[in-house]
């Protein structure tokens, strides 16, 4: 088995969690339309051809178009109708080509699910299976009492110590506080409900029954 | 690659192999003239054959182009033996249908009956397809009653082709897209029904009706299938499309054959209807010759549009084209160009209806 210092250890779990929470916040739907984007913007400049070919459908079908409108159909019936045969054909294509393409990006998102479990959930528990019995520290003698030191060290490591279990609670916990501290900033303000005065509906009401009073009149004006 | 295909319908009019021809367009550009004077032509050249004009249009003008009231089942056109007329209204098919459905379903509880009815309502082009197996129901019946005839002495009547006079409401063909649509909803039926089935027949206490309502549809499929293959066989089936020489009517045929050539119909021939030929007029109207010029100038992007496709090109007459005679002298100029020169006569010398 894997004979890693504990603290080798404690750090390791300590970025992973680092990581898994840097995750959560940034959420899994911008990670993959980040992976999109990347996907997009390099697989056309290493050439894919059919991004290539993509590209290059879409800019004749706006060539084809713009010169469709610049004629006049009823002057260059055949130019136009062959115009327009085109751009159908290539319409069709682009769609078809569409379609491909976004099957890929289900493969994308797959490939990042991938590669998150890996970095993150997959490491997490193969550190709780291999190091469910090292003891991390050891809590330093008489902060706690006895009861409690032998309750955290359940179920496998010796009492006074510090395991896997305690230390991803904690972590996690300080971690998730840092979260919420770190974003708190960037949350969109709420803006203060206002409650509403018993003046303010009354206006409201008034305000209708003027336009009743006025339609009223209109009608009759009209009869 | 230069060589022009003839001007006219004779690689229609004078093959073996076709069974049925379809004549279609807007409202309003010779639909039914052109489909009487083909199938006129095919009488006349076929003497020996039977042919059978169906006009699914409800606005009937079979029997205005005839002079001879026709209906529900085949009749013989006075003066042409062997050519038959009948017209067909395609709602009075479906409400058929429609009942027909009731009687299947006749449960007023049964939970299911109007999600079906929705459902095969809003299959795209089914009301098409159950018209159109009407007709075929109809012709059938028309086969089998002749068989029992036959029995008793008559000859069969099998029709060598069957000319068909579409109605102008666009998708007059879209029915040809729908096996497939059929076969995803009839296989997402299969498994809901084994899914839900035991379940229905509690809900409802009447799983037999569904299952032959399935059954139906099966069968549906089946025909809309075999039709289908026929349909695209460009040695069985043909599409004749008709036109006017102006805007709006080239640009709806030219949808319509992109639509055709998307079910993988064969089309091959476009007739020009209403042409002027004011060229040669001993004493030109003016507005005859500007509009002819007008007519010239579509027909030319035609010719170079259609390179293709026989153009057959038709004089616009001085009166309606009605009666046998008439359509007779009319549908000439499918087989032989219209020369102004030589047959200019025509355009007065009509009998008046």
């Amino acid at each position: 088995m894997l004979d890693l210092h504990p603290y080798t250890i404690l750090l390791l779990v300590f970025i992973v969690l680092l990581f898994k929470h840097a995750i959560n916040e940034v959420g899994k739907n911008n990670i993959q339309d980040w992976a999109w984007g990347y996907y997009i913007k390099f697989g056309s400049r290493i050439g894919l051809s059919q991004f290539a070919e993509y590209n290059q459908k879409k800019t004749e079908l706006n060539k084809v178009n713009r010169e469709k409108r610049s004629i006049s159909a009823q002057d260059q019936y055949a130019k136009w109708t062959k115009l327009n045969r085109q751009a159908d054909k290539l319409t069709a294509e682009i769609k078809s080509l569409d379609e491909h393409i976004s099957q890929n990006k289900a493969g994308i998102n797959r490939v990042v699910g991938l590669v998150t479990m890996v970095l993150t959930t997959l490491p997490i528990w193969g550190f709780r299976v291999l190091f469910r019995k090292s003891v991390l520290f050891y809590f330093p003698t008489g902060v706690l009492p006895y009861y409690l030191e032998w309750f955290l060290a359940l179920p496998f490591i010796k009492t006074g110590g510090v395991g896997l279990t305690i230390w991803m609670f904690t972590v996690n916990s300080v971690l998730s506080s840092l979260a919420l501290l770190v974003s708190f900033p960037f949350e969109k303000p709420v803006s203060k409900p206002v409650k509403q005065t018993r003046e303010s509906k009354d206006t409201k009401t008034d305000t209708k029954a003027e336009i009743k009073a006025d339609t009223k009149a209109d009608t009759k004006a009209t009869n | 690659m230069d060589f022009e295909l003839e001007p006219t319908l004779e690689s229609i009019v004078q093959q073996d192999t076709l069974k049925w021809i379809f004549v279609g367009g807007k409202g309003g550009v010779g639909k039914t003239t052109t489909s009487s004077s083909i199938a006129v032509q095919l009488a006349l050249n076929h003497p020996d054959d039977q042919f059978l004009l169906i006009s699914t249009d409800p606005a009937h003008n079979l029997s205005d182009a005839f002079c001879q009231k026709f209906g529900k089942d085949a009749r013989k056109v006075e003066g042409l033996s062997n050519l038959s007329c009948m017209e067909i209204d395609p709602e009075a098919a479906m409400s058929d249908m429609q009942q027909q459905a009731q009687q299947y379903n006749n449960d007023p509880n049964d939970p299911l009956k109007n999600i079906m009815n929705d459902m095969t309502g809003s299959i795209p082009g089914i009301d098409e397809a159950l018209s159109f197996m009407e007709v075929l129901k109809h012709i059938k019946n028309q086969k089998t009653a002749s068989e029992a005839d036959a029995s008793s002495g008559k000859s069969e009547i099998a029709y060598k082709t069957i000319i068909f006079d579409t109605a102008p409401t666009g998708h007059t063909l879209r029915f040809l897209q729908l096996p497939s649509t059929l076969q995803q909803l009839l296989s997402k039926f299969q498994s809901l029904s084994g899914k839900f089935g035991p379940m229905l027949s509690m809900l409802g206490g009447g799983a037999g009706g569904q299952q032959d309502l399935f059954e139906k549809l099966n069968e549906v499929q089946k025909n809309v299938t075999e039709v289908n293959e026929q349909f695209t066989n460009p040695d069985l089936t043909t599409f004749v499309c008709v036109c006017i020489s102006e805007f709006l009517s080239l640009y709806e045929t030219e949808r319509m054959i992109q639509e055709l050539m998307s079910y993988k119909m064969d089309v091959n021939s476009i007739v020009v209807n209403q042409l002027l030929f004011a060229d040669d007029d001993e004493t030109p109207c003016k507005r005859c010759v500007s509009r002819w010029k007008m007519q010239k100038k579509y027909l030319d992007q035609m010719g170079e549009l259609y390179e293709d496709y026989h153009l057959v090109k038709m004089p616009l007459l001085g009166c309606e084209i009605r009666g046998v005679n008439n359509l007779k002298k009319f549908s000439k100029f499918l087989l032989k160009p219209y020369d102004p020169k030589v047959d200019g006569g025509i355009v007065t010398e009509l009998e008046e209806k």
